[in-house]
């Protein structure tokens, strides 16, 4: 699904990381580790393509725009309109990927992830939710874009014990499907009982 | 849970959907509507007071000062909320990060501040014919609607590509105005200058005809330079 190999990354004389190579593959969740300024988010953004410059090469599986099959999650942000309401802001990211869902499937999404009712779906704005319930929100979103690659950057911000089992279940789901996933979290909660394999970042690559 | 290949968007719903996102961001927040008429409003109220007797040929003069401030000081407001929405909480990134073609972007904000340029266009003429008596017919006619919207089309194509190359660049806030000004002037010029001749004369003489060629050659230049290089630097 995703080769990367040899990336390098630093700014002006200090490098972040030099020479990081790896594989990810289907049903396959690879987790990046390393202390604060390690250039984690970076190497994350760097595969997203946010980020450019450095060396090496980040090749997708298919010729298709890799954008189509791969979601994000930022660590500080949502890419939520904040005058608007929760449908309203999911609505026109699914729309954006020509994502078509069934009847009623938005709302019963939104209301596992704790966003139940009417108000807070619809009429709401998102400048009113918590910080824990636009995360929410982002991760609803996450799971109704269905896509196969999941980058996520410090997923669990702002939620509390009951979502993040309610993330790591989906999380769960999304690798047995098939899915794959690149995250960066310090907290351990989230893949205390999931597969995975670590990279280490520690100012001098791998 | 299952995973999908999503079906991608054409280029034409790409446009419709960021448009209708952008004028469902302005529904949202009134203020954002309401300001480019309360502008509009004011131009006229000035104008009003500045020269409370106009005769006919004044009259016709005022209009056309009156609908050019309007709409320069309307998009102005536009441009700087162009890209307002996706500075915040990173929708810029998240935006990046779907699978949208960038002209079609840039294609919906072009049309998202001709939008708004034209609702403020509407509401000028409207007020000036209630508050000023503005004859409706000259208003209405063909050529003075021709040329408002070859000036909106022109300062829209202008304004959102500085807009999107200051995007990223650090004071951005006073880059765009230092850009903007001097770039629109000829725009302005063609414009004004080419009305106020059919206003007096109402022929289409070889005078009119050079400053419409003009104002049509500035239009071109700046929206094609708005798709080539607004769409590089989004990428």
């Amino acid at each position: 699904m995703l080769s990367v190999q040899k990336i390098s990354f630093g700014f002006k004389n200090q490098k972040l990381f030099q020479d990081v190579s790896f594989n990810l593959e289907a049903g396959q969740l690879i987790r990046i580790s390393g202390a604060n300024g390690s250039g984690k988010s970076t190497m994350l953004g760097l595969i997203a393509g946010l980020i450019t410059g450095g060396g090496g090469s980040i090749l997708f599986a298919g010729d298709d725009d890799f954008r189509q099959w791969t979601s994000w999650i930022a660590p500080d942000a949502n890419g939520l309109v904040p005058t608007l309401s929760a449908t309203e802001n999911l609505n026109f990211w699914l729309e954006l990927r020509g994502v078509k869902l069934k009847v009623g499937s938005l709302q019963t999404t939104l209301g596992r992830w704790g966003l139940s009712g009417d108000w807070i779906q619809s009429s709401l704005p998102v400048a009113k939710f918590s910080t824990g319930m636009k995360r929410r929100l982002a991760l609803a979103k996450l799971e109704l874009e269905g896509s196969k690659l999941w980058l996520l950057d410090e997923p669990l911000f702002g939620l509390d014990d009951g979502a993040c089992k309610q993330f790591r279940d989906s999380l769960d789901r999304h690798l047995s499907a098939g899915g794959a996933s690149l995250v960066v979290t310090h907290d351990d909660r989230l893949l205390e009982r999931i597969r995975h394999q670590t990279i280490s970042l520690g100012g001098t690559g791998l | 849970m299952t995973l999908k290949n999503t079906a991608r968007q054409t280029w034409i719903e790409n446009v419709r959907t960021l448009f209708a996102h952008s004028l469902r961001v302005d529904i949202s927040s009134k203020e954002r509507l309401i300001t480019p008429i309360f502008f509009a409003l004011i131009i006229l109220m000035l104008f009003s007071f500045a020269i409370p007797e106009p005769d006919v040929a004044m009259r016709s003069r005022m209009m056309v000062a009156e609908s050019q401030l309007a709409i320069f000081f309307a998009l102005q407001i536009a441009f700087s909320r162009t890209f307002e929405s996706e500075r915040i909480d990173r929708t810029f990134d998240h935006l990046r990060l779907s699978p949208i073609s960038s002209s079609a972007f840039i294609t919906s904000k072009i049309l998202h501040v001709l939008f708004i340029g034209g609702g403020t266009m509407l509401c000028t003429g409207i007020l000036s014919v209630i508050l000023q008596g503005q004859n409706m017919g000259q208003m209405a006619d063909p050529v003075v609607l021709g040329a408002a919207f070859l000036t909106l089309l022109g300062l829209t194509g202008l304004g959102v590509l500085l807009a999107s190359i200051t995007l990223n660049a650090e004071g951005h806030q006073i880059l765009f105005p230092l850009l903007y000004f001097p770039l629109s002037v000829p725009v302005l010029l063609c414009s004004t200058e080419g009305l106020v001749h059919w206003l007096d004369t109402y022929k289409w003489d070889s005078t009119m005809r050079g400053w419409s060629v003009m104002l049509i050659a500035f239009d071109i230049i700046y929206l094609t330079l708005t798709i080539l290089l607004g769409t590089e630097a989004v990428d």
